[in-house]
């Protein structure tokens, strides 16, 4: 499957990049696009940029919000906007006839967007309901939990507790998000994507016409440093109680220490895939179709973009009288895992399992435009959509048994259970 | 064409064939987009022919059906999980109040092992009794994740309160008590009832040859016999609702939840179209009715309405989370003024030409990918008539404003009502 050789890419303009794929579907496109902006570049207060990604549509300087949504939604199309720790996200889809006028309509909510008290004060109290209803999340409870316990204070893959958050939306005004806007949006580091049935000389127009006037931003990522690590810490086991819960939540695992640029990585995500990243992986088969204790078990990696130093972690659902047998046929299977390693047939199949999936994974239009700004923010060649298959393919066994010995310590791990357990 | 198969009708590209000798259905519709394939069977089995004793058996023997079949198990190593997954596929099954379905999103060169693992469980599926222990708590861990979110728990009390005779009074998952007693050889029964050619539907999207794919068909479901007994049919009608119905849960928790359920006709009838507009109307978008009402305002945390076409009746139901400590009752009257100001004044043009549009649109989107489509299509096998996914857009094109508000009228009245409140208990 080759794409990267038709995606079309524009000369970028005062750091805008714009890239489309024309494919075989009929009058609609996906889009998506980003730029710098998520909520590790305010140190203060995290909540501004968050809450800052949801004031987007409320309206401009030149049309209020019923007047916005009033144009999206008479041609049936939808911008989300969203935000992660580094970047602001937008993304939808539309009928080819409209993509001129969507990009112009999200260049004015991100050029000119109309910020008032009213709205705020609404976002606020409805945030703040969100987070209390996340206190009686089982799963939700259980990650904070584990990832306080391994990440230090404004590390990035360290969330924080529900009651601060509530505190400082709390404490946010429409000042903090007006600055935050006039201060760290703009241009310099934006890429959008178009994929579907797309004319892209006709786009490219548009959008350098909409975007053409905008200043340019003064964030960059070397602006957040990653130099804070995972605490070096020996094991520990918690319990997080939440009442009148039918099934518990369980999370093991510890830091890695490494990002996805380390040689090591591919080596170790793959391990893990074979751990517990599918259904016929090894504690799908053991706790789940052997022993029946769970509907869900899943071992990844994760927290390792953006040159962050990542984490294992296993997590599975377990009857709460259960959870300590879980945890003793967990830790049996860490123990083969980890000293007799994988076998060559188990690499060969999950190999054809990730590379398999990967293609299944361009089935929709929103797949392929996923796929293409990933590849972007991992500062990867777009031939790196092609090179991705390969590069699993000549994983060596050797390299993975190595590697799952060398980030796998019994000592480290921190576990978390949730839920209605003693 | 293959002399097996009866060419029966065409829709928006879509061709329905009917094997001549077993009444398999099968619906193919090719698409080169990408070299992938979703290949889908949906059997005209769901919790609505369960009763109690054995209810969410459909949904258990669903998961059986993956412990192995006669060629596909773990003693000849090529397990249904490990031979798809190991090629990359997307696969799972899913079961519903009318249906079961099956389906694998494949790379194209791997459709024809999906078309044989799919032929082989048909009729050769094991549902062993060891299968069913260890099956059975798992499915019980699916429950109890389930009851684990107050708005699950409550959707399964509205459905229960609102539906007393008729089998959709249960939800797909089943009551507890059930999961864990049932018999394997009420399972087994349940297979060897419904698993029949004669009661399935094949749907193939994406790129593949339709004379190859019908080829395949024959080769691997050609050879499996229609049922020797007759499909039994689910008989039992909810008598009329003669009153409105109301009820409470106390549970720990955080937010109070209200839902506000009536009843709706078959999801053939012509006023499902009727529904689904006026349930946009209401809920859908930022120029919503609810939206501007309850979001926009702050007053309330999350709003919705589920509203699905289903063979038998169905629901109507609005969903508000509501702040912590609020009087849900405040948040029942709001809804239900705004429900009477659509019987009494109507909608207008301008919101009837919004929701059209954003049909129209979705239509289109839809069709983005080979399993979107299989996904859409299982949907409408299952109430009845498939081409209710490829005619739905012109029937959309024909509501006017009158017909909204004449359907409002005729089910959001109280008596067709059932009202349910999630109370947070302190704790």
């Amino acid at each position: 499957m080759q794409i990267s050789n038709k995606i079309v890419q524009s000369e970028p303009v005062n750091g805008l990049n714009f890239y489309s794929l024309n494919t075989g579907v009929n009058n609609f496109v996906s889009f998506k696009g980003s730029f710098l902006g998520g909520k590790l570049f305010n140190k203060s207060n995290k909540l501004v940029p968050e809450l800052l990604v949801e004031m987007l549509d409320k309206g401009t300087k030149k049309r209020d919000k019923f007047k916005v949504a009033n144009i999206l939604e008479n041609v049936g199309a939808k911008i989300n906007f969203s935000h992660g720790n580094y970047r602001v996200y937008f993304s939808g889809q539309c009928l080819t006839k409209d993509i001129s006028m969507i990009i112009s309509l999200i260049a004015e909510q991100l050029i000119e967007p109309m910020f008032n008290e009213k709205d705020l004060k609404s976002v606020k109290k409805r945030n703040i309901s969100e987070l209390i209803n996340l206190k009686n999340d089982t799963r939700g409870q259980g990650m904070i939990s584990f990832l306080q316990n391994l990440y230090p204070k404004n590390h990035p893959n360290r969330p924080d507790q529900i009651d601060k958050e509530i505190i400082e939306i709390e404490k946010l005004s429409i000042e903090d998000i007006i600055l935050f806007h006039k201060e760290c949006y703009g241009l310099g580091n934006m890429e959008i994507c178009v994929v579907g049935d797309v004319d892209h000389s006709k786009v490219h127009k548009n959008l350098f016409e909409s975007f053409n006037n905008w200043k340019t931003s003064s964030l960059s990522l070397k602006n957040i440093s990653n130099s804070l690590k995972s605490k070096k810490r020996t094991g520990k086991s918690d319990i997080i109680y939440i009442p009148d819960k039918s099934s518990a939540d369980l999370i093991i695992g510890h830091g890695i220490g490494i990002d996805n640029n380390h040689k090591d990585y591919f080596n170790i995500m793959i391990g893990h895939f074979i751990l517990g990243g599918n259904f016929s992986s090894r504690l799908m088969s053991t706790i789940r179709e052997k022993e029946g204790l769970t509907y869900g078990i899943q071992s990844s990696v994760s927290g390792v973009d953006n040159g962050n130093d990542g984490y294992w972690n296993i997590w599975g659902t377990f009857s709460p009288k259960d959870i300590n047998k879980a945890k003793k046929l967990i830790f049996k299977q860490l123990e083969i895992w980890s000293q007799k390693g994988i076998s060559q047939k188990e690499l060969e199949q999950k190999k054809n399992t990730i590379c398999g999936m990967y293609k299944v994974s361009f089935d929709r239009t929103l797949g392929v435009v996923a796929r293409i700004l990933d590849t972007l923010h991992r500062n990867k060649p777009l031939s790196f959509i092609e090179e991705y298959p390969q590069l699993i393919n000549d994983i060596q066994l050797k390299d993975v048994n190595n590697s799952i010995e060398k980030y796998y310590s019994k000592e480290k791990c921190v576990i978390i259970s949730s839920g209605t357990v003693k | 064409m293959n002399k097996n198969f009866k060419r029966v009708k065409q829709s928006k590209g879509i061709v329905e064939y009917k094997h001549s000798k077993n009444d398999l259905s099968i619906l193919l519709l090719e698409n080169d987009n990408s070299p992938l394939a979703t290949f889908m069977i949906t059997y005209h089995v769901g919790s609505r022919n369960e009763a109690i004793g054995y209810t969410g058996s459909t949904h258990l023997l669903e998961h059986l059906m993956f412990k192995g079949s006669k060629k596909f198990n773990k003693k000849n190593n090529n397990a249904i999980w490990d031979v798809l997954q190991n090629a990359g596929a997307l696969l799972n099954a899913t079961t519903w109040f009318d249906r079961t379905n099956y389906f694998e999103l494949v790379p194209s060169e791997h459709l024809e092992k999906a078309v044989e693992i799919e032929a082989d469980r048909m009729r050769n599926a094991f549902i062993k009794e060891e299968d069913k222990n260890s099956e059975m708590t798992v499915v019980t861990n699916e429950f109890e994740r389930g009851e684990n979110d107050p708005l699950e728990s409550l959707d399964k009390n509205i459905w229960s309160t609102a539906y007393q005779a008729h089998p959709y009074h249960h939800s797909t998952i089943g009551w507890r008590t059930d999961i864990e007693n049932v018999s394997i050889n009420r399972l087994k029964s349940f297979y060897d009832t419904f698993y029949w050619p004669n009661n399935a539907t094949v749907t193939v999207i994406g790129d593949f040859d339709t004379k190859k794919i019908l080829k395949l068909i024959d080769k691997y479901f050609g050879k499996i016999k229609k049922s020797p007994h007759e499909i039994p049919i689910m008989y039992t009608q909810e008598p009329v609702q003669e009153g409105p119905r109301r009820f409470e849960i106390k549970r720990s928790g955080e937010l109070p939840i209200i839902g506000i359920a009536h009843k709706t006709p078959n999801g053939l009838d012509n006023d499902t179209y009727g529904l689904y507009v006026l349930d946009r109307i209401l809920s859908y978008g930022k120029s919503s009715r609810f939206y501007k009402k309850f979001i926009d305002s702050g007053k309330a945390v999350d709003i919705s309405i589920s509203y699905y076409p289903l063979l038998d009746n169905g629901l109507f139901t609005t969903y508000l989370f509501a702040p912590k400590n609020s009087n849900l009752e405040v948040f029942e009257n709001e809804i239900l003024d705004e429900y009477e100001s659509i019987k009494k004044n109507g909608v207008s043009q301008e919101e009837l030409n919004r929701v059209k549009s954003q049909i129209f649109s979705q239509t289109n989107y839809s069709r983005d990918g080979s399993y979107s489509v299989a996904s859409n299509l299982n949907e409408a096998i299952a109430i009845g008539d498939w081409t209710f996914y490829t005619t739905f857009l012109d029937k959309i094109n024909k509501i006017n404003k009158e017909e909204i508000q004449k359907i409002a009228n005729k089910y959001l009245f109280q008596d067709n009502s059932t009202t349910g409140f999630f109370t947070p208990k302190k704790t």
